[in-house]
């Protein structure tokens, strides 16, 4: 037991820390790397790492550390917004559903289940289709496609907390229905869409980078991870650096807020 | 089998419903679908030729009109003609779901072994069990398939020179495609099958199992695995799912023809009847493989062949 409390902790640390980093690479990446991540330096290309360029150079030159740590800001905001945008849709429809009466219910129940049926990235594509390439439309379409798993999450959370026994205590006392969603239903279901939506940013991220690889977010020499990986992979085989690092840092943003979700999630199951 | 009839008509109102969410979704892709026919707007097509093309592939006709019309096509297992490449689409989805299914099935087939292995191989007392499980989730969540696989290319093709860096034909081919979409994969079944292996350890049946005097072995494959492998087994419609999303990813990193090539060519294009193609093609494959997983369930699992659905509700052993 006490071997599982301090496991717990120590995980928290990490997340934390690991946290901090995040921030201030998106915030300042100014001061984590002070060379250009645009200027392009010819005679200086396909450098590997060294002291002086510690992630090595593409294929123009340009400072891949330097590229990465700019990368964090645009990365992590657009897998932000995707979250944002997919967690909105998820709340009115699981809002809809769960508490819309029951034809409401039914009908969000068909759509979620119609959703279900394509798979998430051909959702994203689909999207892509009608809004067209770019940053915003592909923060866009990460959203759309990972609403209708949420919304499902949201629905069953705001029926077990109707049925709960603080509502019904609260019904009982004769508090109107408004009294009873404001103050009991919302804050109860999200509480744990903060812990859901934590978690999610991780995979947003991921999402996000992956359909900026397939050339249908941002587009090379912006710095954002799936773009510079989009942008390594012709030189996978004699520049490994391009595809290592900016790869690794989309698993560590995704590891460090999926550990943070998790503590949120245990957090909220405890109290 | 008035079930399994239910089912079916329930599957059937889905694929009516992909195929009108994707059929207006299409007309709202920005641009004329006459010029993607003439190849795009760099193509400087004329007045003339534009209303050529829309008399002939009727793009003049009112919008309800066309909506039928596909119905009725896609009723009859036309799937129309490719606007980028005038080929049918059913001849473009013919000559390359065979290369994303084995792909797919392949990878869950992986997936499914290191998912076992993980499970059976978990013990209470093991941290190194309990370490190894979080790793592979760690992966599964954290992990993008394309960056996975150009690990393995760098590590096999580059560094060992044991694998193509490029899908070819034939095995050697597959591998490296195959891992990337399965590992990702077996984070989420083995945790996922990890856990209800572990409560099934303790439930009463193991209980007696072991009590009628069965080795540890047979208790373990027998009785614990296959309890462990229900909850796995429903997620197959899932896991089918996030296996065609990876293999968009990888099939384009690997250079590999498949249906997400296809499809992402066609989303670059406006190409709308591949894109319908090949949306309404998965969701037929997920739905279908959803109604034999139930099946499967029942199959597996005896406490649901009476129960009327009431899974959520039952105790858990």
């Amino acid at each position: 037991m006490v071997g599982r409390l301090r496991a717990v902790r120590l995980a928290d640390v990490f997340g934390v820390v690991l946290l901090f980093v995040l921030l201030i690479a998106a915030a300042a990446p100014g001061l984590v790397a002070r060379r250009d991540p645009y200027e392009i330096e010819p005679s200086a290309a396909f450098q590997a790492p060294s002291t002086l360029h510690w992630f090595g150079t593409d294929e123009s030159g340009r400072d891949t550390f330097s590229r990465v740590v700019h990368g964090t800001q645009s990365s992590v905001l657009i897998g932000i917004a995707a979250m944002a945008i997919g967690l909105g849709l998820a709340a009115a429809l699981g809002t809809l559903s769960g508490l819309g009466g029951r034809l409401a219910d039914y009908a969000v129940g068909r759509l979620l289940e119609v959703l279900f049926s394509v798979p998430v990235l051909l959702v994203a594509l689909l999207a892509i289709a009608v809004l067209g390439a770019g940053v915003v439309p592909s923060a866009a379409a990460v959203g759309i496609a990972v609403a209708p798993g949420y919304a499902r999450i949201v629905r069953s959370q705001i029926i077990s907390a109707r049925a709960s026994g603080y509502v019904e205590a609260a019904v009982v006392l004769g508090r109107s229905r408004g009294v009873v969603l404001r103050r009991h239903i919302l804050p109860n279901v999200t509480a744990r869409l903060f812990a859901l939506a934590t978690l999610g940013v991780g995979q947003a991220v991921v999402w996000a980078c992956s359909l900026s690889f397939l050339g249908l977010g941002v587009v090379p020499p912006n710095t954002e991870w799936g773009a510079m990986l989009a942008a390594g992979r012709p030189y996978l085989t004699n520049a490994w650096w391009l595809t290592v690092f900016p790869g690794a840092f989309i698993v560590f943003t995704a590891v460090t807020l999926t550990l943070l979700g998790r503590t949120l999630q245990q957090r909220n199951r405890e109290r | 089998m008035s079930r399994l009839a239910l089912r079916v008509l329930g599957a059937v109102f889905v694929l009516w419903a992909v195929v009108t969410l994707t059929f207006f979704g299409t007309q709202a892709i920005p641009g004329d679908p006459a010029e993607a026919v003439l190849g795009g707007p760099g193509s400087r097509s004329t007045a003339a030729q534009l209303a050529q093309i829309r008399a002939q592939y009727g793009f003049d006709r009112p919008l309800w009109v066309r909506y039928l019309d596909e119905l009725r096509h896609l009723a009859q297992g036309d799937l129309g003609v490719s606007y980028a490449l005038k080929t049918p689409v059913t001849t473009l989805v013919g000559q390359t779901i065979g290369a994303t299914l084995t792909l797919a099935g392949l990878s869950l087939v992986v997936a499914w072994a290191v998912a076992v292995v993980v499970a059976v191989a978990a013990t209470r007392e093991s941290r190194i069990g309990a370490a190894l499980a979080s790793l592979l989730e760690i992966t599964a969540v954290a992990v993008p398939h394309f960056w996975l696989g150009s690990m393995l290319i760098l590590v096999f093709s580059v560094g060992l020179g044991w694998l193509p860096p490029i899908s070819t034909p034939g095995v050697a081919g597959l591998v490296l495609p195959v891992l990337s979409l399965a590992l990702p994969l077996a984070g989420f079944l083995g945790q996922l099958m990890r856990e209800s292996f572990l409560a099934a350890l303790d439930a009463p049946f193991t209980l007696s199992a072991r009590a009628r005097g069965e080795s540890e072995t047979r208790v373990r494959l027998v009785h614990a695995l296959r309890h462990a492998a229900l909850p796995a087994i429903s997620l197959s419609g899932w896991a089918f799912g996030s296996l065609i999303s990876g293999a968009v990813v990888v099939e384009a990193l690997f250079a590999r023809p498949g249906l997400g090539r296809t499809l992402l060519s066609a989303v670059l294009a406006g190409d709308a009847p591949v894109i319908t193609g090949v949306v309404l093609v998965v969701a037929t494959v997920y739905l279908v493989l959803t109604v034999v997983t139930e099946a499967a369930d029942r199959l597996a699992d005896p406490r649901l062949r009476s129960a009327s659905g009431q899974r959520a509700g039952a105790p858990a052993w």
